[in-house]
């Protein structure tokens, strides 16, 4: 008695795995067809799901400069959260260092790290600029470091576990909202999946 | 195949690619475990440990610096491509120094060769219905890989010749594909190629049965 359990599991498995193609394709061609009924003319909304348009804001970096988010259409936005005391925000760091030297200017994008302010540990306002100060020299990070004194950005992006980080494309919608840190390799794949 | 998605647990986010290998990883030993004997199977599940222990830390050779400026590096990062091909060879000098405690015979070189075809395939076509990629090359890979494994495992008992026409055909499918012939995967397939025709060297048997009795 010959014993192939085995391949008829693999047979089972391909057949399962061309089927849920099939189906896929299937779905996928009424949502295009659904697509061209006239939705897409709509809006999008603004929100953090992905293809939804990312709340707006406007905060000042540690260099004084004013910078809203709207006014960076046109480049693809990396928009990661983050606090000095954080390990994993200290780990990916270096990363996103590396990241922007090499890729930035190459692939169209921004890095604008948002850093919690009203969560760093320091008590006063200065102590508080003064850690993040030292936390951009420690590591000569050159993106800019936007500082969030009342969480009025953390809120909108419901920004619970740091490092969060959203990915917008050029085009101004979410493309991907990632929680825990990155590495270089990782930032540039998520930013060479979007327009 | 590119990477378009990305799953998140919690603070974890893991690429569509490593879930496919994972999931992939799991499949595979089930079927040797149905197909083998118990031991093929716990062969295997060794040498996917190792593979994966020495792909998550293998940032410390990939990024030394980084880990040792940042030590909980190790926690959150791996070894990325470099890892991936390190965890291989660590798999096969795994295989060679405890070759003698293993005894490849028969049923093992078979279980050796599905366990090199089937991680493959089954690899490549979650990699397929996880991302989202040109529909040509998804479904050039789905079809031909999976109509190939079928055929190899169910007809082909030469091992040479059995993972020979296996790699030679994923490297075929790799030029529909996105990536082309320079990726990882098709790097991986040619030292998995040689591993397969290393064990079955070791041994001297030249046909397997399909773990067939």
């Amino acid at each position: 008695m010959k014993k192939n359990i085995g391949l008829l599991i693999v047979v089972l498995l391909v057949v399962a795995m061309i089927g849920t193609y099939v189906r896929q394709q299937i779905d996928k061609d009424r949502e295009i067809e659904t697509a061209s009924l006239g939705k897409e003319m709509d809006e999008r909304k603004i929100g953090l799901k992905n293809g939804d348009t990312p709340p707006d804001f406007t905060l000042t970096s540690l260099d004084g400069e004013d910078v809203t988010l709207s006014e960076l259409r046109g480049k693809k936005v990396v928009l990661n959260f983050w606090a000095t005391w954080c390990p994993p925000c200290k780990a990916e760091m270096p990363h996103m260092q590396n990241y922007y030297e090499q890729n930035a200017k190459k692939d169209n994008v921004e890095i604008i790290a948002v850093n919690l302010t009203k969560a760093e540990r320091d008590v006063t306002e200065d102590e508080k600029i003064d850690s993040v100060m030292t936390f951009r020299e420690s590591f000569d990070l050159t993106f800019p470091i936007l500082l969030d004194p009342k969480n009025s950005a953390g809120l909108d992006y419901q920004v619970i576990t740091i490092p969060t980080t959203y990915f917008i494309d050029s085009n101004g919608y979410i493309q991907r909202a990632i929680r825990g840190p990155m590495n270089a390799e990782m930032l540039k794949s998520y930013v060479d999946a979007m327009d | 195949m590119n990477n378009t998605e990305w799953f998140s647990i919690r603070t974890l986010t893991l690429p569509a690619t490593a879930v496919a290998l994972l999931v992939a990883f799991f499949i595979v030993w089930i079927v040797l475990q149905v197909q083998f004997q118990k031991k093929w199977a716990g062969v295997y599940g060794d040498a996917v440990f190792t593979f994966i222990l020495v792909w998550k830390f293998s940032v410390i050779v990939t990024d030394f610096k980084a880990v040792i400026a940042q030590p909980f590096a190790l926690l959150y990062f791996n070894g990325g491509t470099i890892g991936v091909f390190l965890g291989v060879m660590a798999v096969s000098l795994q295989l060679w120094w405890s070759r003698q405690k293993i005894h490849f015979d028969e049923t093992g070189i078979a279980a050796c060769s599905w366990a090199i075809i089937l991680t493959q395939s089954t690899y490549q076509c979650l990699v397929v219905l996880l991302n989202d990629n040109p529909t040509n090359s998804e479904v050039i890979t789905l079809f031909v890989l999976s109509i190939l494994t079928v055929f190899i495992l169910w007809k082909i008992t030469a091992i040479n010749r059995a993972l020979f026409l296996y790699t030679f055909g994923l490297i075929i499918v790799a030029f529909f594909q996105p990536l082309g012939l320079w990726q990882p995967a098709i790097g991986v397939s040619v030292i998995l190629f040689i591993i397969g025709i290393g064990v079955q060297r070791l041994t001297g048997v030249t046909k397997s049965f399909g773990g067939m009795e």
